[in-house]
């Protein structure tokens, strides 16, 4: 069963003078839980794509519904809206707010929905615990290591229990191992919620561990490998 | 998201940059504690100079012929209350304290021994009555040297700039030169009987005394004065008590008005205004600067912080919601600017209040006309300081109004790619 | 390279952040040639007051009569004043003289006596000191030989009067007689001096001895020196001769209460300057902290190359110092606008000026100086310039190794 329908998208970019084709017709169905990887060559619109699925964008042509809605029929507050209540991100660099303490961070999303605070506070050790830094909770960012600080962004990402979890190159500040490790941490986060995850890359380490594989190549898409379920 | 998790988020982030944040509060609270000082030295002036003449000129209220005031600075003597009595018995019936006193233009001849020199000055002679002055004023406490007319009513007393500029001294004799109620020349020979130095620069350089019954009797008064002044409650509003009391003199007598001191005293009143513009021109060279001030730190703090907003609204924030931690920085910014500009003023303040500038020297130099004592001191004025603080936070509040919007125009992708 | 280049180099790398910053000394250094050139202008106007009108540039009067100037002394008079006046005219140091005879009056108008005071001038001396004429604003300057006066607006409306009208006055002789006095308007004067608008009327001075019984004295007498001579000077070699009559001659430098007052607020002014400057330059102090830590791996860097801790604080102070220098000197040209604009029309204080004070003129016309301009700017750019040195000191203090760390 699709959640994400994504159909002719087309998006355009003005450099300068000329227009930039970054997308150029992508159509894809995308399942609840699945574990997707999108890559390609730079300037390839993997990033395009994951930004206009995460409602951060708009689209110049065709459709995406995700969980039945249309993204375009939304204006930006009500994207906003959206992105509260369902998307969880994953950044390459992290995007912790520094004065904040990990569990202050881990809570960002639960403030924005306005949860009542034992709840939160609940939920994020909860989830904290999950991710393994539960001793943490009281650190600030700047003194936890990168794969640590990727942790903290992985269970501000699940806290809320989204539908769609979109992680832009999560792996590409690390070392191999700990870039291993935080996917074994996703895929394990996949198993356990059913979350989907849709990760863009070029990592091979991470376009092995999907269970699928899109390649997209100047804007539109050249193979489509693995469980389409 | 609700505010206070706003504000806490704000207050927050101002730890991030403590020295920026010290650097450019500093700033705000260095200008409005001047602003504070400033104000507090007007202030002071203004009750000052305004107890000055209540206490040693206009007294609270005056009761005078309603063609009076139109005719003031000839100190007309035939626009009179003919017959007084019936109103200072009405006056004290009611429990107010009243003084007659007939003013009037006089030259004041001096010549031969002892004098080291001859010659006239004009003068603004008040006659009155010893007895029923001193419930509305003080003169006889600034009695410097020699008598009261309450202990010798047949002499004059001088002001103390006065007696400095012609040289006189206790006993020495002069001419008052004046028109009687009709208009007639007349000359009165008086004794220098007293020197009184009030804090009323005005009077010590332009007026004498002499008793009522004295001038009565040589400017065939015949009982008449041309005006009654009234000792009033400090506080109390002055215009207002003058339109009930001029009411109610109209069961007394016709063709009588009564004047608070903020008529009286315009003069005064208008130059405390005028300064006061001075005033609001210093507030708006400090807001220029705190804006620039404000507006800078908080483009820095944009600048730097544009991924994390980013983020932020990836993750849902609104931006109105992030536009209103912003500026509650802002203002959280000029709330200790303000906080500080007003602790900062404290010890200033202080010395101006205890303390303050003698500038007696300028007084005399200058030849200056106003109620002033010569000492410019500073007054506690709790609605400034207390408004100050506001300023510093609104303002800073204001200020960011912009560089949030304009923090809010780039898009979140493009937020997310800076830096 | 030089450092002053890569300095330039480095304010443009961030040009929004430089324009902000450079904003800041800008608003200040507007500001501030603004009052100045009001101020200048303020002193240039009560100069010309204080030289024309008020004591004049070097004034002569009997040695005893500013002592007892409140008894109006007639008999303290300088005699031959004529004689005098036309010796004094002629000596070589001399750009005019004329004598003046102020006496003052009480104005009898129906039931009403009001305050004046009458100037008695030789008219044709008087054209050249301070351009009497010019000050006419209705009718014409009395002829000599009339009882005629030409009357100050203000005085004028107060009596409700106006040319051709006829007006009594009262004043007492040098033999202490009262003397009453009829005289008719013959034009209106629209005065530089406020109070002299309100109060005086001027009338040839050969018909004010013969009333006031001054027969060929003047109370004083003004005279006005060569530009580019000391008033003060000349006054002492002139009382050389002078006061061994019994004659005293005094510049305006050494007596008028202006001069003092002036100088004290101009010090106040300075003060207040260098407390404005020193706000502005907060904006340029954060600014150069930012830079400075945003850039503490490159300074680590510049460090590990061998550039010396000297180099690097002038780096970063040559950056602060241009930012400032050029918002600096935008805001004085700036403030020259300004300031050019309202010497056209002048800046009307009155609300401010009011009450205190003869001397102080209230429409101001800002005056701009070459001088006053440079030294704001100066003072300008050099508080900012030390308040500046303190962020740039920070980048010395960066070991070059925690930079690169990160």
């Amino acid at each position: 069963m699709s959640i994400i329908e994504v159909r002719g998208v087309r998006k355009t970019y003005r450099s300068g003078e000329a227009d930039v084709p970054a997308l150029r017709g992508i159509d894809l169905d995308i399942g609840r839980g699945q574990f997707l990887a999108v890559a390609g060559p730079s300037g390839s619109g993997k990033t395009t794509l994951l930004n206009l699925l995460g409602c951060l964008d708009s689209l110049d042509g065709g459709s995406i519904r995700i969980e039945g809605v249309d993204i375009a029929s939304m204006d930006k507050t009500a994207r906003a809206r959206f992105r509260r209540e369902k998307l969880g991100f994953v950044f390459q660099s992290y995007n912790l707010v520094p004065v904040l303490t990990v569990m202050e961070n881990v809570a960002i999303p639960l403030e924005l929905l306005g949860m009542d605070p034992k709840e939160i506070h609940a939920r994020c050790m909860e989830v904290l615990e999950e991710v393994g830094l539960a001793d943490k909770a009281k650190r600030r960012p700047g003194r936890l290591s990168g794969g640590q600080q990727q942790r903290v962004a992985v269970a501000r990402a699940l806290v809320k229990r989204p539908s769609l979890v979109l992680a832009d190159e999560p792996t590409a500040n690390l070392d191999s191992a700990t870039g291993s490790s935080i996917l074994d941490l996703m895929k394990a986060m996949n198993a356990k919620h059913g979350t989907t995850f849709v990760f863009s890359t070029h990592d091979r380490m991470v376009m092995d561990r999907a269970s699928r594989l899109v390649l997209l190549h100047d804007g539109l898409v050249v193979s489509d490998e693995g469980v389409r379920t | 998201m609700n505010i206070r998790y706003l504000a806490g988020f704000a207050f927050r982030n101002l730890t991030r940059h403590k020295r920026r944040t010290v650097i450019t509060a500093a700033s705000l609270a260095a200008g409005l504690s001047l602003f504070i000082l400033f104000d507090s030295l007007l202030t002071g002036l203004e009750n000052d100079g305004t107890r000055s003449m209540i206490w040693y000129d206009t007294g609270s209220l005056q009761v005078q012929d309603s063609g009076y005031w139109e005719e003031k600075d000839s100190l007309p003597l035939d626009r009179a209350i003919a017959d007084p009595g019936p109103v200072l018995d009405f006056l004290g019936s009611k429990g107010f304290k009243a003084a007659p006193r007939a003013v009037f233009m006089g030259e004041l001849i001096v010549s031969g021994d002892p004098w080291t020199e001859s010659g006239s000055v004009r003068v603004r002679m008040v006659a009155l009555d010893p007895g029923r002055d001193a419930a509305v004023f003080r003169l006889r406490e600034t009695l410097q040297e020699g008598k009261w007319l309450s202990d010798d009513p047949s002499g004059i007393v001088l002001g103390y700039q006065l007696a400095r500029d012609l040289g006189a001294r206790i006993g020495y004799p002069l001419t008052v030169m004046a028109r009687t109620r009709d208009g007639a020349f007349q000359t009165m020979d008086l004794r220098v009987s007293g020197i009184v130095n009030t804090p009323n620069a005005a009077v010590n350089r332009l007026s004498a005394f002499v008793s009522l019954d004295l001038a009565d009797e040589y400017l065939y008064l015949e009982g008449s004065v041309n005006q009654i002044a009234i000792a009033g409650d400090e506080d109390a509003d002055p215009e207002k008590a003058a339109a009930k009391l001029e009411e109610g003199l109209k069961t007394v007598a016709g063709g009588l008005s009564v004047l608070p001191w903020t008529v009286t005293g315009a003069e005064f009143l208008a130059f405390v205004q005028s300064r006061s513009g001075l005033s609001r021109v210093l507030l708006l060279l400090v807001f220029i600067i705190a804006a620039v001030g404000v507006s800078n730190t908080m483009l820095m703090t944009i600048l730097e912080r544009t991924r994390e907003m980013g983020m932020l609204r990836a993750q849902g924030m609104y931006d109105r919601e992030l536009r209103t931690s912003l500026m509650m920085e802002a203002a959280a910014i000029g709330l200790i600017g303000g906080i500080l500009g007003l602790v900062l003023s404290l010890p200033f303040n202080a010395f101006l209040v205890n303390t303050g500038f003698d500038l007696s020297w300028m007084i005399e130099k200058v030849g200056v006309d106003l109620p002033f004592s010569g000492r410019l001191r500073g007054a506690w004025h709790a609605r400034t300081m207390l408004m100050s603080v506001a300023v510093g936070a609104f303002l800073s509040f204001a200020v960011s109004v912009i560089p949030a919007r304009r923090a809010m125009k780039l898009s979140v992708v493009e937020a997310l790619r800076h830096g | 390279m030089k450092l002053s280049r890569i300095a330039w180099l480095n304010i443009r790398r961030n040009r929004r952040r430089s324009f902000l910053s450079a904003l800041a000394m800008l608003v200040v250094s507007a500001a501030l040639v603004f009052a100045f050139s009001l101020l200048e202008g303020m002193k240039a106007e009560m100069a010309r007051n204080v030289k024309d009108w008020t004591w004049g540039e070097i004034k002569i009067q009997h040695a005893q009569f500013e002592k007892n100037r409140l008894l109006n002394p007639l008999h303290l008079n300088v005699a031959d004043a004529d004689a005098l006046v036309s010796r004094l005219a002629a000596l070589p140091e001399t750009e005019a003289a004329t004598p003046r005879t102020a006496f003052s009056v009480i104005i009898q108008k129906d039931e009403r006596r009001f305050q004046a005071q009458g100037i008695g001038v030789d008219l044709a001396r008087e054209t050249a000191y301070s351009r009497l004429p010019s000050f006419v604003s209705a009718g014409r300057l009395p002829e000599a030989g009339t009882r005629e006066a030409a009357v100050g607006i203000g005085l004028a409306r107060k009596l409700g009067l106006g040319v051709g009208d006829k007006f009594t006055f009262m004043t007492m002789t040098r033999n202490r007689s009262m003397y009453g006095v009829t005289l008719r308007i013959s034009g209106l004067m629209d005065f530089p001096v406020a109070a002299l608008n309100s109060l005086a009327f001027v009338l040839p001075i050969d018909r004010a001895r013969s009333f006031l019984q001054l027969d060929g004295a003047a109370l004083e007498i003004v005279a006005k020196v060569k530009p580019g001579l000391d008033p003060a000077d000349v006054a002492e070699a002139w009382n050389a001769e002078l006061v061994p009559l019994g004659l005293s001659a005094v510049s305006w430098t050494r007596s008028s209460v202006v001069y003092y007052v002036v100088s004290y607020i101009g010090v106040i002014f300075n003060i207040l300057a260098a407390m404005f400057i020193l706000l502005g330059s907060t904006v340029v102090i954060n600014t150069t902290m930012m830079v400075v830590f945003e850039r503490r791996a490159e300074i680590g860097m510049l460090g590990a190359l061998g550039m010396r801790a000297d180099e690097l604080v002038r780096l970063f102070l040559l950056e602060a110092v241009f930012i400032s220098s050029l918002g600096a000197t935008a805001g004085a040209l700036i403030g020259c606008g300004i300031s050019a604009f309202f010497a056209r029309g002048g800046l009307d204080l009155t609300a401010f000026m009011g009450g205190i004070n003869v001397e102080f003129p209230t429409l101001l016309f800002p005056a701009l100086r070459a001088g006053t301009v440079l030294g704001s700017l100066a003072m300008t750019v050099v508080i900012s310039g030390l308040a500046s040195l303190l962020p740039s000191w920070s980048a010395a203090r960066i070991e070059p190794v925690d930079a690169l760390r990160g």
